[in-house]
Protein backbone atom coordinates (compact mmCIF):
# COMPACT_ATOMS: atom_id res chain seq x y z
CA UNK A 1 0.00 0.00 0.00
CA UNK A 2 1.32 3.47 -0.92
CA UNK A 3 2.11 5.89 1.92
CA UNK A 4 1.14 9.53 1.59
CA UNK A 5 2.03 12.32 4.00
CA UNK A 6 -0.10 15.46 4.13
CA UNK A 7 1.23 18.81 5.37
CA UNK A 8 -1.55 21.34 5.93
CA UNK A 9 -2.16 23.68 8.85
CA UNK A 10 -5.94 23.31 8.51
CA UNK A 11 -7.51 20.51 10.50
CA UNK A 12 -10.45 20.51 8.11
CA UNK A 13 -8.29 20.03 5.01
CA UNK A 14 -6.22 17.32 6.69
CA UNK A 15 -9.40 15.46 7.57
CA UNK A 16 -10.95 15.86 4.09
CA UNK A 17 -7.79 14.62 2.37
CA UNK A 18 -7.26 11.74 4.80
CA UNK A 19 -10.89 10.62 4.37
CA UNK A 20 -10.55 10.59 0.58
CA UNK A 21 -7.20 8.79 0.67
CA UNK A 22 -8.58 6.17 3.07
CA UNK A 23 -11.49 5.62 0.72
CA UNK A 24 -9.11 5.25 -2.24
CA UNK A 25 -7.07 2.66 -0.36
CA UNK A 26 -3.97 4.70 0.44
CA UNK A 27 -2.17 4.82 3.75
CA UNK A 28 -2.00 8.41 4.92
CA UNK A 29 -0.85 10.51 7.80
CA UNK A 30 -0.95 14.24 8.34
CA UNK A 31 1.15 16.94 9.93
CA UNK A 32 0.24 20.57 10.62
CA UNK A 33 3.34 22.40 9.40
CA UNK A 34 6.23 22.39 6.95
CA UNK A 35 8.71 21.96 9.78
CA UNK A 36 6.95 18.81 11.01
CA UNK A 37 6.91 17.45 7.48
CA UNK A 38 10.65 17.91 7.02
CA UNK A 39 11.31 16.37 10.41
CA UNK A 40 9.18 13.34 9.70
CA UNK A 41 10.03 12.78 6.05
CA UNK A 42 11.87 9.61 5.10
CA UNK A 43 11.95 7.24 2.14
CA UNK A 44 9.00 5.17 3.37
CA UNK A 45 6.69 7.83 1.93
CA UNK A 46 5.60 7.55 -1.69
CA UNK A 47 4.01 10.97 -2.08
CA UNK A 48 3.75 14.32 -0.28
CA UNK A 49 0.65 16.53 -0.25
CA UNK A 50 1.78 20.07 0.54
CA UNK A 51 -0.20 23.19 1.39
CA UNK A 52 1.43 26.52 0.52
CA UNK A 53 0.12 29.10 2.98
CA UNK A 54 1.07 27.76 6.40
CA UNK A 55 2.33 29.39 9.58
CA UNK A 56 6.09 29.00 10.02
CA UNK A 57 7.64 27.60 6.85
CA UNK A 58 5.53 28.22 3.79
CA UNK A 59 5.02 25.47 1.24
CA UNK A 60 7.32 27.32 -1.16
CA UNK A 61 10.08 27.30 1.48
CA UNK A 62 9.46 23.59 2.02
CA UNK A 63 9.83 22.96 -1.72
CA UNK A 64 13.11 24.89 -1.71
CA UNK A 65 14.37 22.84 1.24
CA UNK A 66 13.30 19.59 -0.41
CA UNK A 67 15.26 20.63 -3.50
CA UNK A 68 18.37 21.22 -1.40
CA UNK A 69 17.96 17.77 0.12
CA UNK A 70 17.66 16.16 -3.32
CA UNK A 71 14.13 14.94 -2.67
CA UNK A 72 12.84 12.29 -5.07
CA UNK A 73 9.38 11.82 -3.56
CA UNK A 74 6.61 13.30 -5.74
CA UNK A 75 5.08 16.45 -4.24
CA UNK A 76 1.49 17.44 -4.94
CA UNK A 77 0.81 21.06 -4.00
CA UNK A 78 -2.76 21.50 -2.75
CA UNK A 79 -3.56 25.15 -2.14
CA UNK A 80 -6.33 27.72 -2.14
CA UNK A 81 -4.06 30.04 -4.15
CA UNK A 82 -5.39 30.01 -7.71
CA UNK A 83 -2.76 32.35 -9.16
CA UNK A 84 -0.98 31.18 -12.29
CA UNK A 85 2.26 32.67 -10.96
CA UNK A 86 2.06 30.47 -7.86
CA UNK A 87 1.45 27.37 -9.95
CA UNK A 88 4.47 28.14 -12.14
CA UNK A 89 6.62 28.83 -9.07
CA UNK A 90 5.60 25.52 -7.47
CA UNK A 91 6.20 23.47 -10.62
CA UNK A 92 9.53 25.23 -11.21
CA UNK A 93 10.54 24.25 -7.69
CA UNK A 94 9.91 20.61 -8.49
CA UNK A 95 6.28 19.99 -7.53
CA UNK A 96 4.87 17.10 -9.55
CA UNK A 97 1.33 18.50 -9.61
CA UNK A 98 -0.58 21.58 -8.51
CA UNK A 99 -4.19 21.38 -7.33
CA UNK A 100 -6.59 23.98 -6.01
CA UNK A 101 -8.67 23.44 -2.90
CA UNK A 102 -11.29 22.08 -2.62
CA UNK A 103 -10.12 18.85 -4.27
CA UNK A 104 -12.56 16.13 -5.23
CA UNK A 105 -12.08 12.40 -5.01
CA UNK A 106 -12.07 12.21 -8.82
CA UNK A 107 -9.30 14.82 -9.16
CA UNK A 108 -7.17 13.07 -6.54
CA UNK A 109 -7.71 9.71 -8.19
CA UNK A 110 -6.51 11.13 -11.51
CA UNK A 111 -3.38 12.74 -10.03
CA UNK A 112 -2.43 9.68 -7.98
CA UNK A 113 -3.00 7.34 -10.93
CA UNK A 114 -0.63 9.52 -12.97
CA UNK A 115 2.00 9.49 -10.21
CA UNK A 116 1.85 5.76 -9.48
CA UNK A 117 1.27 4.42 -13.00
CA UNK B 1 -12.82 58.62 -8.33
CA UNK B 2 -13.34 55.60 -10.54
CA UNK B 3 -15.06 55.79 -13.89
CA UNK B 4 -18.10 53.63 -14.56
CA UNK B 5 -15.98 51.47 -16.90
CA UNK B 6 -13.36 50.92 -14.19
CA UNK B 7 -16.07 49.99 -11.70
CA UNK B 8 -17.61 47.65 -14.22
CA UNK B 9 -14.22 45.96 -14.77
CA UNK B 10 -13.55 45.52 -11.05
CA UNK B 11 -17.08 44.24 -10.53
CA UNK B 12 -16.53 41.62 -13.19
CA UNK B 13 -13.20 40.52 -11.70
CA UNK B 14 -14.86 40.23 -8.26
CA UNK B 15 -17.72 38.31 -9.86
CA UNK B 16 -15.32 35.77 -11.36
CA UNK B 17 -13.45 35.36 -8.08
CA UNK B 18 -16.56 35.12 -5.95
CA UNK B 19 -17.94 32.56 -8.40
CA UNK B 20 -14.85 30.41 -7.92
CA UNK B 21 -14.84 30.91 -4.16
CA UNK B 22 -18.50 30.07 -3.82
CA UNK B 23 -18.09 26.96 -5.95
CA UNK B 24 -15.40 25.79 -3.53
CA UNK B 25 -17.53 26.63 -0.51
CA UNK B 26 -20.49 24.81 -2.08
CA UNK B 27 -18.26 21.76 -2.56
CA UNK B 28 -17.11 21.92 1.06
CA UNK B 29 -20.64 21.88 2.45
CA UNK B 30 -22.35 20.06 -0.41
CA UNK B 31 -24.80 22.92 -0.84
CA UNK B 32 -25.75 25.76 -3.15
CA UNK B 33 -24.38 29.25 -2.64
CA UNK B 34 -26.45 32.24 -3.71
CA UNK B 35 -24.62 35.41 -4.70
CA UNK B 36 -25.47 39.07 -5.10
CA UNK B 37 -23.92 41.48 -7.57
CA UNK B 38 -20.83 43.10 -6.02
CA UNK B 39 -20.82 46.75 -5.05
CA UNK B 40 -17.62 48.66 -5.74
CA UNK B 41 -16.91 52.15 -4.47
CA UNK B 42 -14.18 54.48 -3.24
CA UNK B 43 -14.74 55.87 0.24
CA UNK B 44 -12.80 57.70 2.92
CA UNK B 45 -11.50 55.59 5.75
CA UNK B 46 -13.80 57.43 8.19
CA UNK B 47 -16.73 55.92 6.31
CA UNK B 48 -15.49 52.34 6.57
CA UNK B 49 -17.31 51.74 9.84
CA UNK B 50 -20.67 52.79 8.45
CA UNK B 51 -19.91 50.61 5.41
CA UNK B 52 -19.20 47.63 7.67
CA UNK B 53 -22.31 48.39 9.73
CA UNK B 54 -24.37 48.09 6.53
CA UNK B 55 -23.23 44.50 6.20
CA UNK B 56 -26.00 43.21 8.42
CA UNK B 57 -23.78 41.11 10.62
CA UNK B 58 -25.36 42.46 13.78
CA UNK B 59 -23.45 43.15 16.95
CA UNK B 60 -21.55 39.87 17.03
CA UNK B 61 -19.65 38.96 13.89
CA UNK B 62 -16.92 36.48 12.97
CA UNK B 63 -14.49 37.92 10.49
CA UNK B 64 -11.51 36.45 8.66
CA UNK B 65 -9.00 38.91 7.29
CA UNK B 66 -6.29 38.09 4.76
CA UNK B 67 -3.82 40.87 4.06
CA UNK B 68 -2.14 40.89 0.68
CA UNK B 69 0.95 42.55 -0.69
CA UNK B 70 2.98 42.60 -3.86
CA UNK B 71 1.82 44.72 -6.80
CA UNK B 72 -1.16 45.79 -4.72
CA UNK B 73 -1.59 46.00 -0.98
CA UNK B 74 -4.66 45.79 1.13
CA UNK B 75 -6.97 43.62 3.10
CA UNK B 76 -9.64 41.12 2.08
CA UNK B 77 -12.27 40.10 4.61
CA UNK B 78 -15.08 37.60 4.97
CA UNK B 79 -17.54 38.73 7.64
CA UNK B 80 -20.32 36.51 8.95
CA UNK B 81 -22.89 37.11 11.67
CA UNK B 82 -21.95 35.05 14.74
CA UNK B 83 -24.85 32.62 14.31
CA UNK B 84 -24.03 32.07 10.62
CA UNK B 85 -20.43 31.21 11.39
CA UNK B 86 -21.56 28.62 13.95
CA UNK B 87 -23.99 27.04 11.48
CA UNK B 88 -21.39 27.05 8.71
CA UNK B 89 -18.84 25.35 10.98
CA UNK B 90 -21.44 22.73 11.89
CA UNK B 91 -22.11 22.01 8.20
CA UNK B 92 -18.40 21.56 7.56
CA UNK B 93 -17.77 18.93 10.20
CA UNK B 94 -21.29 17.61 10.75
CA UNK B 95 -21.47 18.49 14.42
CA UNK B 96 -24.22 20.18 16.42
CA UNK B 97 -23.80 23.99 16.15
CA UNK B 98 -23.98 24.33 19.92
CA UNK B 99 -21.57 21.49 20.68
CA UNK B 100 -18.25 21.88 22.46
CA UNK B 101 -16.50 20.60 19.32
CA UNK B 102 -17.85 23.51 17.28
CA UNK B 103 -16.93 25.98 20.01
CA UNK B 104 -13.40 24.59 19.95
CA UNK B 105 -12.94 24.29 16.19
CA UNK B 106 -14.99 27.16 14.77
CA UNK B 107 -12.06 29.54 14.57
CA UNK B 108 -9.89 27.18 12.53
CA UNK B 109 -12.79 26.23 10.28
CA UNK B 110 -13.61 29.87 9.61
CA UNK B 111 -9.99 30.64 8.82
CA UNK B 112 -9.84 27.83 6.26
CA UNK B 113 -13.18 28.84 4.74
CA UNK B 114 -12.05 32.47 4.54
CA UNK B 115 -8.73 31.35 3.10
CA UNK B 116 -10.42 29.50 0.24
CA UNK B 117 -12.96 32.22 -0.58
CA UNK B 118 -10.51 35.11 -0.36
CA UNK B 119 -7.80 33.29 -2.32
CA UNK B 120 -10.31 32.70 -5.11
CA UNK B 121 -11.24 36.38 -5.26
CA UNK B 122 -7.78 37.85 -4.87
CA UNK B 123 -6.30 35.19 -7.14
CA UNK B 124 -8.66 36.36 -9.86
CA UNK B 125 -7.29 39.88 -9.43
CA UNK B 126 -3.74 38.56 -9.59
CA UNK B 127 -4.42 36.48 -12.68
CA UNK B 128 -6.51 38.94 -14.65
CA UNK B 129 -4.31 41.95 -13.88
CA UNK B 130 -1.17 39.84 -14.32
CA UNK B 131 0.10 41.04 -10.94
CA UNK B 132 0.89 38.20 -8.53
CA UNK B 133 0.01 38.83 -4.90
CA UNK B 134 1.58 37.49 -1.75
CA UNK B 135 -0.83 36.49 0.96
CA UNK B 136 -0.33 36.81 4.67
CA UNK B 137 -1.68 34.20 7.07
CA UNK B 138 -5.42 34.74 7.52
CA UNK B 139 -6.47 36.09 10.91
CA UNK B 140 -9.79 35.49 12.61
CA UNK B 141 -11.63 38.02 14.75
CA UNK B 142 -14.82 37.70 16.74
CA UNK B 143 -16.68 40.61 18.24
CA UNK B 144 -18.64 43.67 17.26
CA UNK B 145 -17.99 45.62 14.09
CA UNK B 146 -16.59 48.56 16.01
CA UNK B 147 -13.97 46.27 17.53
CA UNK B 148 -13.00 44.97 14.09
CA UNK B 149 -12.91 48.48 12.67
CA UNK B 150 -10.52 49.43 15.46
CA UNK B 151 -8.11 46.72 14.31
CA UNK B 152 -7.68 48.21 10.84
CA UNK B 153 -4.56 50.17 10.12
CA UNK B 154 -5.78 53.76 9.92
CA UNK B 155 -2.45 55.05 8.61
CA UNK B 156 -2.58 52.84 5.56
CA UNK B 157 -6.19 53.25 4.62
CA UNK B 158 -6.61 56.96 4.01
CA UNK B 159 -8.89 56.38 1.08
CA UNK B 160 -10.29 52.96 0.45
CA UNK B 161 -11.49 51.09 -2.57
CA UNK B 162 -14.29 48.98 -1.18
CA UNK B 163 -15.52 45.90 -2.99
CA UNK B 164 -18.46 44.37 -1.20
CA UNK B 165 -20.66 41.42 -1.98
CA UNK B 166 -23.07 39.23 -0.09
CA UNK B 167 -23.61 35.48 -0.21
CA UNK B 168 -26.02 33.05 1.37
CA UNK B 169 -26.51 29.30 1.42
CA UNK B 170 -29.76 28.01 -0.01
CA UNK B 171 -32.02 26.44 2.57
CA UNK B 172 -29.78 27.47 5.45
CA UNK B 173 -29.89 30.54 7.60
CA UNK B 174 -26.32 31.45 6.68
CA UNK B 175 -25.17 34.63 5.01
CA UNK B 176 -21.98 36.60 4.86
CA UNK B 177 -20.21 39.56 3.35
CA UNK B 178 -16.95 39.95 1.51
CA UNK B 179 -15.11 43.23 1.89
CA UNK B 180 -11.89 44.10 0.08
CA UNK B 181 -9.98 47.28 0.84
CA UNK B 182 -7.10 48.58 -1.24
CA UNK B 183 -4.49 50.81 0.29
CA UNK B 184 -4.28 54.22 -1.42
CA UNK B 185 -1.04 53.89 -3.43
CA UNK B 186 -2.20 50.47 -4.61
CA UNK B 187 -5.50 51.97 -5.53
CA UNK B 188 -3.81 54.51 -7.83
CA UNK B 189 -1.80 51.74 -9.46
CA UNK B 190 -4.93 49.65 -9.87
CA UNK B 191 -6.70 52.58 -11.49
CA UNK B 192 -3.87 52.94 -14.05
CA UNK B 193 -3.91 49.24 -14.88
CA UNK B 194 -7.68 49.25 -15.28
CA UNK B 195 -7.41 52.21 -17.67
CA UNK B 196 -4.89 50.32 -19.78
CA UNK B 197 -7.16 47.28 -19.84
CA UNK B 198 -10.16 49.35 -20.82
CA UNK B 199 -8.29 51.23 -23.55
CA UNK B 200 -6.61 48.18 -25.07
Amino acid sequence: MKNIIIADDSFFQRKVLKDILDELGYNSEAVGSGEELLEKLNDTYDCIFLDLLMGGMSGIEVLEELNKQGNKIPVVVITADIQKARKEESLNLGATAFMNKVVSKEELTGILNDIFK
Amino acid sequence: MLSSKQIDTITEIINIGVGKGSASLGQMINGEILLNVPYVNVINFEDVLSEIQKLGGGDEVHSVEMKFSGEYEGSANVILPGESSKLLASLLIHEDPDSATIAEMKDGLMIETGNIILNAIMGSFGNILDAPLNYHMPQSYQGDVVGIYGLLDKQRYHQVLVCHTNFSIRGKNISGDILIMYEMSSFNKLSDVLNKMIES
